[in-house]
């Protein structure tokens, strides 16, 4: 590579062609990392090796996912996959999508994701300064203990690893003591007793190995992650409206193509995770509905200090479901 | 090459300003902060100040001042006396004699601190002059605990197995489990070591008074304390009450709770422990902060897999890649010191380890032994350093004195090379 | 000047003592939460995310007395060549300068850091919903001492210079690291 390529690693354009980095905590095995290699090669080749795009995984730019937001606004780097409900903090109403028990099943999930689409990706680039490229599902999260969980009851002295606000009140809400724990202290806290119980999805199961440490998996939809593809918008306004199209169009291919992975996904996740060892304990109707009902006060709270749009989204996607939360 | 160019601008520039007495933590920043002005097109300011945040609001850090806090605890109160006057007795009979509490007082307070140079500081201060007044060996003396105060971030608790765990994503229980076999394996080496060159010149180690079987018995209370706050420390961790984490506070608690127990701190002590703390914290927090604003510049310019392709290409077998990483670790351990150089190192290490199949957890005991090399390698050695401030001696000739522990650590990264299940059989019980 | 030099050295002892007091407060933190967590079967909340704010501060507080007491680490090898007095001042000076120039960056820097924060109303993901701009300022705070250090570090250095005050004593260590 000549001089101009050196300098391209971190978003400098030559005459011709540009290099973006994308900013990822997580693997590039997973279906997350796979997303973004995906969208990249197809980027690649619809421009003829005008748009590269260079993924730095598992966090080795030293950025948490709650960074991303601020960080593709500035350009400090150019794309940015980052967990919505990560980027609460600074943008409350991304964090809808991790509302507890707000949906039955991947369905249900799937819904909200289309009515809540518009309004994220508005304030995006309204208010963020970058465009979203696509919106990709995580399985859904469900709670992993040691001993089997058949009631409400059964939560009651469970010791359950919380990461933020809304876990810690849905742990509340059940009955078990809320253990606010950095991710990697989680396997040894489980292996030695620290916490006895999880909330996660089946993907970050058999990341972690969760079979050596736990015995019982309760499928009910505690709440699911989206991650987001965001570019600066300073940087996708550079490029001409042939090759902004190309892309916009691209990530909608790789959208509708991960959201019909995923759901597959979790099943196979959880296959893997049944051979080894981890008893799949479908829980009651009943069971469900209590817990609906028990963290009905999260959501409403939630609700109350949201921004208007969220009230719209929610009262929108009742709608689209044709079920009421109450 | 343009990788060649850059990674060599990056020496260049960093060897220049450490040269010129720019501090360490400060020549990382500049060289990283030109780096991302003259190679990419970020603004170097917002990595920067994401890096200073991101690095210092973390709960797992605060494990590194708490075990520091803990040693200076117990170096300001008379628990660490108490227990080189437990141990006396019962290496009287050994060759060597009382070199060996070097070992074995390193061996204990490794497993209850977290840190090299609180280790060797914390058993320096009470063995070194007393090995000195009765005429052993100056350098055996000095050397053997150079080499044995490393074994402080080998036994558990570490913090830089708790560092190494964050970065590269390894479980910090399982790295702590691993360390045990090797650190004292390690042990037994240095212990070893002394044995025989006190066999071969019993000069080395003065005859002394003798002891008898009571006395021994009578010295065990001596070691009570200490050994209480292993059990106290290991048995948090293990018995599910605390994290790795919280069990440096576990430590601090302890080391209080015994000194005014013993009544053997006074509240000048306990101050003087505070500040010395905050000031060991912010010494390696500074670099901590800087190698890491060096490795996500590193990061940005894509280097570790550049670098990785690269070595790729050569298609080195697992042993020579082994063989390159041990030759690389020593140099970058003779100018930096173990936090640097596994942040700095990590990016560009961990995939080919991971690509040529070594376990990361494996890995990461590799790491600690390199690291206890750099203690004791000159010019940046914490441990000389330590040393030289308890015995006068100059940095290089205690590097010398060192260079058998040396010899010993390498020897040992070569058995767990070759028998890699010395580190991952206790972990995967 | 010497007033001055004086003043400084006072301020950042003071917040070294203060980076103190929040270590020790981190250590009641932690052990409350292991108590409460194993007797009572509860939590405090507020622990992983308290100590990590306390860790920023601890650190950050603790950087300028730290330069004053010359515990941060550098490579003196170099005074071996330059033998004598005026090279050795030259060399020091050379250094704090280039350190305060580095340190003013970082305080504006962290300075913008905290302002987006606190423009953007930031909010921590925990239950507290503690607003980041608060332990955030802890960076630019401190990055200002470490800078009034520096002045005082010159101060220092070119007084001693004037009045003679620098002894031509041979260092037999090549490195200055304290604290260990
Ligand atoms: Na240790
Ligand atoms: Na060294």
């Amino acid at each position: 590579g000549g001089g101009n390529a050196e300098k391209s690693t971190a978003g400098k354009k030559s005459s011709d062609s540009v290099t973006w980095i994308v900013s990822s905590v997580y693997p590039e095995s997973n279906h997350i990392g796979q997303g973004i290699k995906d969208f990249s090669q197809k980027v690649k080749e619809a421009t003829d090796g005008k748009v590269n795009i260079e993924l730095r995984p598992d966090g080795t730019l030293g950025y948490s996912s709650s960074d991303h937001l601020k960080l593709v606004r500035d350009g400090t780097v150019p794309m940015a996959d980052t967990l919505l409900s990560s980027v609460a903090g600074d943008e409350p109403l991304l964090g809808i999508g991790s509302l507890p028990f707000l949906y039955r099943d991947f369905k249900e999930y799937k819904a909200l994701g289309e009515v809540t689409r518009p309004y994220f990706d508005k304030v995006a680039e309204e208010k963020w300064n970058q465009k979203i490229l696509y919106i990709a599902p995580w399985p859904l999260t469900g709670f992993w203990t040691k001993e089997e969980i058949k009631s409400l009851e059964d939560f009651k002295g469970l010791k359950t690893r919380t990461f933020d606000d809304l876990t810690t009140r849905v742990s509340n809400a059940v009955g078990s003591s809320p253990s606010p724990l950095p991710f990697n202290e989680v396997y040894s806290a489980l292996s030695t007793g620290v916490i006895d119980s999880v909330m996660t999805s089946s993907t970050s199961a058999v990341d972690s190995k969760f079979w050596e440490v736990l015995d019982y998996y309760l499928p009910v939809s505690v709440m699911a992650g989206s991650n987001a593809l965001a570019i600066n918008l300073d940087e996708f306004n550079s490029l001409d409206k042939e090759t902004q199209e190309t892309m916009v169009q691209i990530g909608k291919e790789v959208e509708v193509d991960l959201w019909n992975r995923v759901a597959e996904l979790g099943k196979d996740m959880e296959d893997t995770v049944n051979e080894n060892g981890i008893t799949t304990t479908q829980p009651s109707e009943e069971l469900v509905i209590e817990l609906e009902k028990i963290t009905e006060e999260i959501r409403k709270e939630w609700l109350s200090e949201a921004p208007p749009e969220a009230k719209e989204i929610i009262d929108n996607y009742y709608k689209k479901i044709g079920r009421n939360g109450k | 090459m343009e990788i060649t160019v850059v990674s060599l601008t990056i020496l260049g520039l960093l060897v220049l300003f450490l040269g010129s007495t720019i501090w360490v933590g400060l020549s990382l920043l500049l060289v990283a902060f030109g780096s991302l002005i003259f190679f990419t097109d970020t603004p170097p300011l917002n990595v920067l100040t994401n890096i200073l945040w991101n690095q210092t609001n973390s709960s797992t850090m605060i494990a590194l001042p708490l075990f520091i806090f803990m040693g200076e605890v117990l170096f300001r109160s008379n628990i660490s006396q108490n227990l080189f006057k437990g141990l006396t007795p019962w290496m009287s009979f050994l060759p060597g004699r009382l070199i060996h509490v070097n070992i074995v007082a390193s061996t204990m307070f490794a497993a209850v601190s977290g840190s090299s140079a609180a280790t060797t500081a914390t058993v320096g201060k009470i063995t070194m002059p007393e090995l000195l007044k009765r005429n052993y060996d100056r350098s055996l003396s000095i050397g053997s605990l150079a080499g044995a105060g490393t074994l402080g971030f080998l036994i558990p608790p570490s913090m830089l197995m708790i560092v190494y765990g964050i970065s590269a994503n390894v479980s910090i229980g399982a790295l702590f489990i691993a360390g045990i076999v090797p650190g004292i394996i390690l042990a037994i080496g240095f212990s070893t070591y002394i044995l025989i060159r006190c066999l071969i010149n019993p000069k080395l180690a003065p005859k002394g008074e003798t002891y008898t079987w009571s006395d021994r018995l009578k010295a065990l209370p001596l070691l009570l304390p200490v050994t209480f706050l292993m059990l106290l420390v290991l048995g948090s961790i293990y018995a599910g009450w605390a994290t790795a984490t919280e069990a440096a506070a576990v430590g601090v608690f302890g080391s209080i709770f015994l000194a005014l127990v013993t009544r053997s701190i006074t509240k000048e002590g306990f101050l003087q422990a505070v500040i010395g703390t905050i000031k060991t914290n912010a010494m390696i927090m500074l670099i901590v902060m800087a190698a890491s604003y060096m490795s996500v510049v590193v990061g940005y310019l894509g280097l570790p897999g550049k670098l990785t392709a690269f070595i790729g290409t050569l298609g080195l077998s697992k042993y020579e890649l082994i063989i390159i990483m041990i030759i690389m670790y020593i140099l970058l351990g003779c100018i930096l010191d173990g936090f640097s150089i596994i942040l700095m190192t990590l990016p560009l290490a961990l995939p080919l380890i991971k690509l040529a199949g070594f376990d990361p957890l494996w890995f990461g005991i590799f790491l600690i032994l390199m690291i206890e090399v750099a203690q004791i390698t000159p010019p940046v050695g914490f441990n000389l350093f330590v040393l030289n401030g308890l015995t006068g001696d100059s940095v290089l000739k205690i590097a010398k004195y060192s260079l058998p522990s040396f010899i010993i650590i390498i020897l040992l990264v070569v058995v767990i090379t070759v028998y890699p299940g010395i580190v991952t059989w206790v972990p995967n019980l | 000047m010497e007033t001055l030099v004086r003043i400084i050295d006072k301020i950042n002892k003071v917040f070294a003592y203060i980076a103190g007091i929040l270590m020790v407060l981190s250590v009641c933190l932690i052990i409350t939460e292991i108590l409460v967590r194993s007797v009572f079967n509860s939590t405090i909340y507020i622990t992983t995310e308290y100590t990590a704010y306390f860790m920023a501060a601890i650190t950050f507080l603790g950087l300028a007395f730290t330069l004053k007491e010359k515990g941060h680490i550098r490579m003196v090898f170099i005074y071996k060549i330059f033998k004598g007095n005026k090279a050795r001042v030259i060399l020091d000076l050379y250094s704090y300068i280039v350190g305060l120039l580095v340190f003013l960056i970082i305080t504006i820097a962290t300075f913008q850091f905290f302002w987006d924060s606190l423009v953007s109303g930031t909010q921590s993901m925990q239950l507290s919903k503690t607003y980041l701009a608060i332990p955030q300022f802890i960076l630019p705070l401190g990055s200002f001492l470490v800078s009034l250090q520096f002045i005082a570090e010159i101060s220092r250095t070119v007084l001693k210079n004037r009045n003679g005050a620098i002894e031509n004593k041979e260092e037999d260590h090549e490195l200055q690291a304290a604290g260990h």
